[in-house]
């Protein structure tokens, strides 16, 4: 017993010199550019691993991404970490997010040319500069759903067994946009919408990646994606039964930005890094990883997946100083109607 | 000698105070950054016109979240208490093969992670389970496993054990007498159940109830994982999702401070209602019962006890295979999987240190006290209890975030708040176990003038070493499985063993997540195994 005892404390004294000599280790001779970023743009599937090997091959540097959750959570991990923060850029703010962004002035101006961005919309920010777009939107399975609601009024009066997966909008962008896009069609009558709603939703999660998870797997006959999304099952699987439904109010629109942070160390590297993000090699990757329109690209070279999506009727958006408010507002609506 | 001694005594009490003055002092620090944060806040509001006590009761959200508390943990004790009753009962009166592996078993969720558990009734109760196959099969098709349900199944998963153990010693502490008589004179089991068995429960059950309901209110893990939706919040989770969510400060810390008050208030309702029952010794032997002989009997207690080891078995064998097969299919990802477990060891063994370094002097001083002083040596391990650590976490954490960053913050912080949290069982454990020792040698150890050093090896060590290594298995295996403060803080890019699990399931990468709860699971068990039996020695007693 005394033996087993013994090698216990060895054990413990081995790990724990382990675990000081790991951390220590860090230190290298390349420097490192850190970028935090949304979980599913650094999975394996998504522009991540592409956008390192293709960036590292130029910079003389090694691309770490962090990746705390969802958009949301990732940039407050960011204001929870402040000016202590090891990232030296954020990938994936949420253009309804621009504002608190401004205010946590965590961020600075990027020196880089961003003429040939081609948007819907004018974006003048040189801090904020998006690296793609698309518009949010539900997306079922053609082979088990046959009569596909096309706007929210059909959708609310559907069969009661249709249910549909949404995500939590204080921790996820695709929740935050639905909530905006129904306040944005429904105004006041927003919180009727949602009380009607609320029946339908299997579980609110707090990520895309669960949410569209639990859908693959059947959990639910619609969930909250984009209607970019089915190009990922023709392009990746082959599959053309998933399917955008098209709503006849319009669709509410995202743009994904990079911001360099005030605290980068790094800051030559990191305007380097935005103008590798919205230039052609890019560019071209994130269409096929992380299923979103890309922001400089002509659309002759988009890929052949994109094709046949659903082109929305209206794009809808609302003004990046007018949604806090609005936010805050819609999301009191949210709860109230939710939780009951 | 008189003055060796009351020099000894005052060299103890230096440890001692410092042990009695850490886990108060940082309940009252972080209870006063978060008073400040939220009387900053408040200042605000009511320069608006609006006093404290409205804002509090038109917030929609936070009046839902202590609904939900209350809902949820009134629930979740109560079926847990009147569920153990029958299990309890059918345990006492059956003797059979296999009992005593039941009853260890039974004492297994205590140190299973909580995470581990969940994925475990996730693959039992979840939309593609069995159970849910059943129930669609009759048509109830809007079971969800998400929500109030899944909530109160996975508590009672967790409490129902804890329950019925304790009334099981309450079956067994019954006088053999009262059973023979009860025989002697032919009464039946509904006067049996009215005579001998009520006065029992009525002693233990308010206990029992408070207790549960106390977990309950504080589960922080499983409604992390089950709830969180809008209509499944509890106050401890709105303060993770304040701060995670919402990066609301001041939200976070009026939440802390409104979750500590309800669970002050709650310990002492508990306090009031339990009752220090002398549990005397247990043979540990069935029940003698002549009324409960008839095959009917037999068989329900037989179905009873079934249905309970499927309920809290199912799960984890469940969880098992498919970690091991998702280990098969992934493999262990060592880059990952490998640094994230030498952090969960870090943490879990600074934690032990931490609880040793103040359940040991406390549990000493507790002994040199009498009377009724002793209630006061008591006050920091219950000041641990009414300050859950994802609220003393978030003061802590308000206190320092301006000046340390996050990422250095979150695992010292972990480690101390779980040594902290795993104080008041070691307390129990170890209290006695010291005033034993001032009771049987304390006189010899004064005459025979024995140097401390000595008296340490021949008497303390050899018989604290169980509860020692108990306590510390204890501390060691609910830290590794720990999923508190380090989900508010843990750098994600250097997350613990259980955090990685858990961010495995929300990238709803199942098959890697159970995987990884079995390499947990195995780390946690091993831990206590290793405390328990390799520093506590095989059956001292």
């Amino acid at each position: 017993m005394k033996a087993l005892t013994l090698s216990l404390l060895a054990t413990s004294l081995t790990l724990s010199t382990t675990l000081a000599t790991l951390s220590g280790a860090v230190a290298e001779e390349k420097p490192t550019l850190t970028v935090y970023t949304y979980d599913s743009f650094n999975s394996e599937w998504g522009p991540g691993p592409a956008i390192k090997s293709g960036f590292e091959k130029n910079c003389g540097c090694t691309l770490e991404f962090v990746a705390p959750g969802d958009a949301t959570e990732t940039f407050n991990r960011l204001r929870l970490e402040g000016k202590n923060s090891k990232a030296d850029i954020l990938v994936g703010l949420d253009s309804n997010l621009v504002a608190d962004a401004d205010k946590s002035g965590l961020f600075t101006e990027a020196d880089i040319n961003t003429d040939g961005l081609e948007l819907p919309i004018d974006w003048p920010s040189k801090t904020y500069v998006p690296f793609d777009w698309g518009y949010f939107a539900f997306v079922y399975d053609s082979d088990k759903l046959k009569n596909v609601p096309q706007s929210f009024d059909e959708l609310i009066n559907a069969p009661d067994d249709l249910k549909i997966l949404i995500q939590d909008p204080r921790s996820s962008t695709p929740g935050l946009g639905l909530l905006l896009w129904i306040k944005n069609v429904y105004g006041d009558q927003a919180e009727e919408i949602w009380k009607k709603l609320q029946p339908r939703i299997v579980t609110v999660t707090k990520g895309w990646s669960e949410a569209y998870g639990m859908f693959l797997e059947g959990q639910a006959d619609m969930v909250l994606s984009y209607t970019t999304s089915p190009a990922y099952h023709i392009a990746a699987e082959n599959k053309t039964n998933y399917k955008a439904a098209a709503f006849a109010e319009g669709h509410y629109m995202q743009l994904e930005m990079a911001a360099i942070t005030k605290a980068s160390k790094h800051r030559e590297l990191a305007n380097q890094f935005m103008a590798y993000l919205i230039g052609p090699e890019a560019q071209k990757v994130i269409p096929t990883t992380n299923w979103m329109y890309p922001v400089a690209l002509p659309e002759a070279d988009w890929p052949a997946s994109f094709a046949d999506l659903v082109k929305p009727a209206k794009a809808r958006l609302f003004d990046s100083e007018k949604v806090p408010d609005l936010r805050k507002e819609a999301l009191n609506e949210w709860l109230e109607a939710l939780s009951k | 000698m008189t003055d060796k001694a009351s020099r000894n005594a005052f060299a103890f009490g230096i440890p001692a105070t410092i042990a009695f003055i850490i886990p108060l002092g940082l309940v009252v620090v972080s209870l006063w950054a978060l008073w400040s944060v939220t009387t900053n806040d408040l200042a605000t509001e009511q320069a608006g016109g609006r006093p404290l006590l409205s804002h509090l009761i038109d917030d929609i959200y936070l009046r839902r979240a202590l609904t939900f508390t209350l809902t949820q943990a009134t629930l979740s004790a109560i079926l847990s208490t009147l569920l153990a009753i029958p299990l309890a009962r059918a345990l006492a009166t059956r003797s059979f093969p296999g009992r005593s592996a039941i009853l260890s078993f039974f004492g297994a969720p205590f140190i299973l992670p909580v995470i581990v558990a969940i994925l475990g009734l996730l693959s039992i109760w979840g939309n593609k389970g069995p159970v849910q196959a059943i129930m669609s099969a009759f048509g109830f098709e809007n079971f969800s496993i998400y929500g109030l349900w899944g909530i109160l199944i996975a508590h009672v998963f967790f409490n129902l054990p804890l329950a019925t153990r304790i009334l099981l010693q309450g079956w067994l502490a019954l006088p053999a007498e009262q059973w023979r008589l009860a025989s002697q004179l032919g009464m039946n089991s509904a006067s049996i159940a009215r005579y001998i068995e009520w006065p029992m429960l009525k002693e233990r059950l308010p206990g029992i109830l408070a207790l549960v309901f106390l977990l309950c209110t504080t589960s922080f893990t499983v409604i992390l994982a089950l709830g969180g939706g809008p209509r499944a919040t509890t106050i401890e989770l709105a303060i993770y999702q304040a701060i995670r969510f919402d990066f609301d400060m001041e939200r976070a810390a009026l939440l802390a401070f409104l979750q500590i008050i309800l669970c002050a208030g709650l310990a002492l309702v508990s306090r009031v209602a339990s009752t220090d029952f002398d549990t005397g010794q247990s043979l540990g032997g069935a029940v003698l019962r002549t009324d409960r002989n008839g095959r009917l009997a037999q068989w329900s207690d037989g179905a009873i006890i079934m249905v309970a080891v499927a309920f809290l078995g199912m799960p984890l064998l469940s969880a098992f295979i498919r970690g091991i097969w998702g280990l098969g299919l992934h493999g262990i990802d060592w880059g990952q999987i490998l640094p994230a477990a030498l952090r969960s060891t870090g943490v879990s063994l600074a934690s032990c240190l931490v609880m040793l370094l103040i359940s040991l002097p406390l549990a000493q001083l507790s002994i040199h006290i009498e009377g009724k002083a002793r209630r006061f040596v008591e006050l920091p391990g219950y000041a641990i209890m009414v300050a859950p650590p994802i609220a003393l976490g978030a003061g802590l954490f308000i206190l320092l975030h301006q000046h340390v960053s996050v990422d250095d913050l979150a695992l010292p912080l972990t480690a101390l708040l779980n040594g902290l949290q795993a104080v008041p069982f070691a307390l129990i454990l170890l209290t006695p176990a010291m005033a034993q020792i001032k009771r049987n040698y304390g006189m010899q150890l004064r005459h025979l003038g024995i140097k401390r050093r000595d008296a340490i090896r021949i008497i303390h060590w050899p018989l604290m070493r169980k509860p020692l290594g108990l306590s510390l298995g204890i501390a060691a295996a609910l830290s590794i499985g720990d999923l508190g403060v380090i989900a508010l803080f843990g750098s994600p890019s250097a997350p613990t063993l259980p955090l990685y699990l858990y961010q495995q399931l929300g990238a709803y990468r199942m098959d890697q997540a159970y995987g990884t709860g079995v390499l947990l699971t195995s780390i946690a068990f091993a831990f206590f195994v290793l405390f328990d039996k390799g520093l506590g020695g095989r059956d001292q007693t």
